[in-house]
């Protein structure tokens, strides 16, 4: 018994000595390779604007900082992720009060998909992978995935283990390649090119509002950023961004239900309908994204 | 609670602990707690159907074994194999027989108004039930004494180790070890260990990673082709064979450490030379379950070729419904079946051929041709057990015919990236290459297993040192694919 225990703890001794290393490897290697580093920013307190935007690739296509800010003395960082759902919103935001509380939030929303999963927005977990060493990372991917949270504090390669294969791949190819969901700007706007369009004109039926659809999760986490931004005196904005063919389900109905009173909400659902300021029925173009943006920070300042 | 989950690192040196610290009085009492506690935490709802089981199996062994005449005795035995059987019927086979009536119905222009159940299927359903039944008809073929504890009876039917994925005890070869005291000794738990972290590895190493490559393909079936298909279906069969056998080597690992030796489940499959030898090696305690309580029954005597050839078929198809209610597990059944009795019918025929081909008897080249034409044989049969539906395994059996050329000057030119799709199946060129070596490790450490007759004992032979370094690499490797999700075992779908 005596010679069991003793071999265990020393082969959990020497892994744990020999693990250390690599995990530290990964870690320092999986950083360089991401071209998106904007959660590892917030993590070294340079995100200190005092106007956050969040949301999915509408919030980080759609809204332009630099043009929110022009003229005026708003001060602007876009936190959108593509692909992203509220509850990757609602991690985000955590992690970012760990370092700032801004003044203002503003919360760009997906239409139905908000709380419906639909399949494109998830919790993006390989958005955290790479800054897993942080603490306050470690906890909302744990929180939101089957990652065991003492465990990874115990284990460093298993904290880091989903970056072993990426870290190859940035030895033998460099950084990850730019494309429309990580070729951010310096104020974290991802622009969409005008020499694109996948706009889709044809005529869809739109089906009703579904409560039975609705996933509790991205509900509670609405809520969450909802009272956070109470708790925390910070601003919150809810925005419907512009949709070239808007059709009314009973969503915004929805929504009514579960914002705070002390919530503005944005609908900009027809605002634009030119079609050559969409890169595609959902997307505004570089160009559509300066129009919608002038007209949020007018709004904003007007406080309308 | 999966075997490669958190909870079940936490739960299992726990209950070892207590488990050796108990007296052996109450040791049967705290095992069964135990794996109640691992079924139940599925679903409390799950826990009772169980219950119900083994009482009914328990009450209906007690009162069999008060009869002595066999013909009085049948009616308990009737009621042991409607209510476990029924069991099956309801939470596995009613939606599948009932969509089948309704499209017959359909096609005959009938309405046919009876619904679906919305029912969850159990977790290892098909697993406990098959051995209470084997319990309940040792007992009424008089060859195993009705047990008179409930408690002990209840631990053979829900034993933590084998409840969800086997292997299928039988009740002469677990209630005896479950009843004889054990203590906690040092070559049980050191190869106990061993033999964990080895499933472990083929679990998360392997299976876990070819997984993905599988997904990629069922996701478009009809964009894959010819050697894109033939491989996706070998690296299937390696997934589920890691898969599988890796539950089991845990599952045997940690009876090991309480000090039970459960059955063997697999004999390294992939070095048969015959699909028939192949069965012989995989899941041996279904296949030998159907063999002793099936097959001997329909083929009787066994005199009649015919009556060995129907009763084998019955067999197989009984076996691919087994594995699930759908055509897909039937059509496999049936197949891999026809094979076997094909190939043993001109058994004569297919020896002149390999002959014929200078393969004869004393060729070594003959036993590697009939390995990959088994292993072949029983991927490509594979492609009805990971494809969704019958049209989608239809598409994949179309496509593995067409395009050959293509897809292999594809894969060689690499135009449009056409390499990352028609064979790395969706991975990168490490990610593939790294499967590739997982797979050639896997199969040095049979063909060490093979030829030493013993694996553990040819790695216990080497220098303490380079022990050390592989348990170390084993571990490193584990720890290193232990990745946030938790993909259930293959076999926790049956």
């Amino acid at each position: 018994m005596k010679k069991l225990i003793l071999n265990i703890t020393l082969i959990l001794t020497l892994f744990f000595i020999v693990e250390k290393p690599f995990g530290l490897f990964i870690s320092k290697y999986i950083k360089e390779k991401q071209v998106d580093n904007r959660i590892e920013l917030i993590t070294k307190s340079k995100v200190v604007s005092n106007t956050i935007i969040l949301g999915s690739s509408r919030a980080a296509s759609d809204l332009t900082p630099e043009v929110m800010m022009f003229g005026n003395d708003l001060d602007v960082y876009n936190l959108g992720f593509s692909g992203s759902n509220l509850s990757f919103h609602s991690a985000v935001l955590e992690i970012l009060l760990n370092y700032h509380v801004p003044k203002r939030l503003i919360l760009v929303l997906d239409g139905p998909g908000t709380f419906i999963p639909n399949g494109i927005t998830v919790f993006r977990k390989d958005k955290l992978y790479s800054y897993l060493s942080n603490d306050f990372v470690l906890r909302q991917l744990c929180e939101n995935s089957n990652k065991h949270y003492i465990s990874a504090k115990l284990s460093w390669l298993y904290r880091e283990n989903q970056n072993l294969f990426p870290v190859l791949e940035y030895f033998r190819y460099g950084k990850e390649p730019l494309d429309y969901t990580n070729a951010i700007d310096s104020f974290g706007h991802i622009p969409l090119p005008l020499s694109e369009f996948h706009v889709d004109e044809t005529e869809y039926n739109v089906e009703s509002y579904n409560l039975k659809l609705e996933n509790q999760k991205l509900i509670k986490s609405f809520k969450q950023i909802q009272s956070i931004c109470m708790n925390k005196e910070i601003q919150l904005i809810v925005v419907s961004p512009p949709l070239l063919k808007s059709r009314e389900n009973g969503f915004h109905e929805r929504l009514q239900l579960l914002l705070h009173e002390k919530v503005m909400f944005y609908d900009y659902t027809d605002l634009i309908k030119d079609k050559n300021l969409y890169f595609d029925n959902g997307h505004l173009n570089a160009e559509g994204s300066k129009v919608f943006s002038k007209q949020l920070a007018q709004d904003i300042l007007n406080g309308i | 609670m999966l075997f490669n989950s958190i909870d079940f690192l936490i739960f299992f040196p726990l209950v070892v602990g207590f488990l050796f610290v108990l007296p052996f009085r109450h040791r049967t009492v705290f095992l069964l707690l135990a794996s109640y506690l691992f079924y139940g935490l599925a679903n409390g709802w799950f826990l009772l159907l169980i219950l119900l089981s083994t009482l009914i199996d328990y009450l209906v062994a007690l009162k069999m074994a008060t009869i002595t005449d066999k013909k009085n005795r049948k009616p308990y035995l009737y009621l042991s194999l409607i209510s476990n059987l029924g069991m099956l019927v309801i939470f596995k086979y009613f939606n599948f027989f009932n969509e089948s009536f309704a499209d017959l119905f359909k096609l005959m222009n009938l309405n046919y108004a009876v619904p679906a159940l919305q029912v969850l299927l159990p977790v290892g359903i098909s697993f406990y039930t098959f051995q209470t039944l084997a319990y309940s008809i040792d007992v009424y073929k008089g060859k195993v004494k009705a047990e008179q504890s409930f408690t002990l009876f209840a631990l053979y039917v829900t034993y933590f180790p084998q409840l969800v994925a086997g292997p299928i005890e039988r009740s002469q070869s677990l209630i005896p070890q479950l009843k004889k005291p054990t203590h906690l000794s040092y070559e049980n738990a050191t190869n106990g260990l061993k033999l964990i972290a080895w499933g472990f590895f083929k679990k998360l190493v392997i299976a876990d990673q070819i997984a993905p490559m599988i997904k990629y393909v069922t996701d478009s079936p009809e964009e894959f082709y010819a050697l894109s298909v033939f491989l996706c279906a070998v690296l299937f069969a390696y997934q589920v064979y890691c898969d599988f056998s890796g539950y089991s080597d845990i599952a045997i690992g940690a009876a090991q450490i309480m000090g039970v030796k459960l059955m063997v489940n697999f004999k390294q499959p992939f070095s048969a030379k015959r699909l028939s030898e192949f069965w012989a090696r995989w899941h041996i305690s279904l296949t030998s379950w159907f063999k002793d309580y099936v097959y001997k029954d329909l083929n009787g005597t066994g005199k009649s070729l015919s009556k060995s050839y129907r009763s084998l078929w019955i067999v197989f198809v009984l076996s691919g419904l087994w594995h699930g209610a759908s055509y897909n597990f039937l059509m496999w059944g049936s197949l891999n079946g026809l094979i076997i009795i094909i190939f043993s019918k001109y058994k004569g025929q297919i020896g002149r051929a390999y002959k014929f081909v200078g393969l004869g008897k004393k060729s070594n080249l003959k036993g590697a041709v009939q390995v990959i034409s088994t292993v072949s044989l029983f991927s490509i049969f594979g492609i009805f057990f990971f494809t969704n539906d019958i049209n989608q395994a239809i598409t994949l059996y179309k496509n593995l015919c067409l395009q050959w050329g293509g897809t292999i000057s594809n894969v060689f030119l690499n135009q449009q990236d056409a390499r990352a799709h028609d064979l790395y199946l969706g991975y990168d060129l490490f990610r593939f290459c790294f499967v590739m070596l997982s797979i050639v490790f896997l199969e040095y450490v049979q063909y060490i297993q093979k030829r030493e007759k013993s694996f553990r004992q040819y790695w216990d032979k080497k220098p303490l040192f380079t022990r050390w370094i592989g348990y170390l690499g084993i571990l490193m490797a584990v720890v290193s694919f232990a990745y946030d999700r938790e993909v259930a075992f293959v076999y926790f779908q049956f």
